[in-house]
């Protein structure tokens, strides 16, 4: 059984944990509007601030911190002449999200008697 | 990093609320517009047909064609100023969906043929059910499963009504609450999922 308990432990350890990128606030906000969105799908940055309810520098300022972490693609171009900026998740972002996710989870859940 | 359960809880449901405010979005983003078209369309042609019967070919043929630029046109919208993007996928996307309604209307004009209705509340009743068939299924791709209870929901509408509704007013229950169904989710969705 102490042998079991020290596995048990040791996988413990190697399961989920909390992502301090993504557990601010704004920044889990964002990536859970991201990771909504299928494989391959942006979202323009006056949308995703409006769906937010954020200000610009708000949003710009996390989007940064999560582009810098590898977690979120930011692509700026032209649509009809006006420049967009478009924002995906990529799959490192979501697998780190989902790993934030399971770690919330095992949180509520509570340890293992 | 710690954290309390209490605070964990209330991160997992910011995530949910914000997962489902982001796929109304999408589905405002999409659909709203298409919905409000098509079910206007279906409204006033079905008004038009009560009042005048007998031009009920000439009106829907010439409001099908409205309906099909009008949905060109939103469609072609929607790619170039799409606030929410698929990567190389959005023409292959138009491209699935505009293949099953064009599927669909050819096995329709095929079954009208062989099965030959009775009447024109039948027929009605049959494009309105194959249409709303469609639906379900856009919606069962897509996970926009508002798209299908809409779908399930004017199918069963459109049957009662045939059943139970006389004759001479039917085309005016298509028009409530076939097309008025229609128009009134996209309305909805246009201005609470956004």
């Amino acid at each position: 059984m102490v042998l079991g308990c020290t596995l048990e432990n040791f996988g413990n350890k190697k399961m989920a944990e909390l992502d301090k990128v993504i557990h601010q606030p704004v920044r889990l906000q964002i990536m859970s509007s991201l990771v909504a969105l299928d494989v391959g799908e942006q979202v323009d940055f006056v949308y995703l601030r409006k769906i937010l309810d954020l200000t610009d520098g708000n949003l710009g300022a996390h989007l940064n911190k999560l582009e810098d972490a590898g977690y979120i693609k930011i692509k700026k171009t032209f649509v009809e002449r006006k420049p967009r900026t478009f924002v995906n998740a990529t799959g490192k972002g979501r697998d780190a999200f989902d790993e934030h996710i399971a770690a919330l989870k095992k949180i509520i859940a509570g340890p293992k008697k | 990093m710690d954290i309390t359960q209490e605070d964990a809880r209330e991160s997992l449901n910011q995530v949910q609320d914000i997962s489902v405010r982001m796929r109304r979005a999408i589905a405002s983003n999409h659909a709203s517009g298409l919905l409000i078209l098509w079910g206007s369309i279906w409204s006033i042609a079905s008004i038009g047909t009560h009042f005048r019967h007998e031009w009920a070919g000439y009106i829907w043929t010439v409001l099908d064609v409205v309906g099909v630029v009008g949905t060109i046109l939103i469609v072609r919208s929607r790619l170039q100023i799409a606030n929410i993007k698929r990567i190389g996928q959005a023409k292959k996307i138009v491209w699935r969906i505009f293949g099953l309604w064009a599927a669909l209307f050819v096995y329709m004009g095929i079954w009208l043929y062989m099965l030959k209705p009775d009447n024109g509340m039948q027929m009605n009743a049959f494009i309105c059910t194959a249409c709303m068939f469609a639906y379900i299924v856009i919606g069962l791709w897509f996970e926009g499963y508002f798209m299908v209870w809409l779908g399930l929901a004017v199918t069963g509408v459109v049957l009662a009504g045939l059943y139970l509704v006389p004759h001479g007013y039917y085309s005016l229950w298509t028009a409530v609450f076939g097309g008025g169904t229609v128009l009134g989710v996209g309305l909805y969705i246009r201005k609470f999922w956004k």
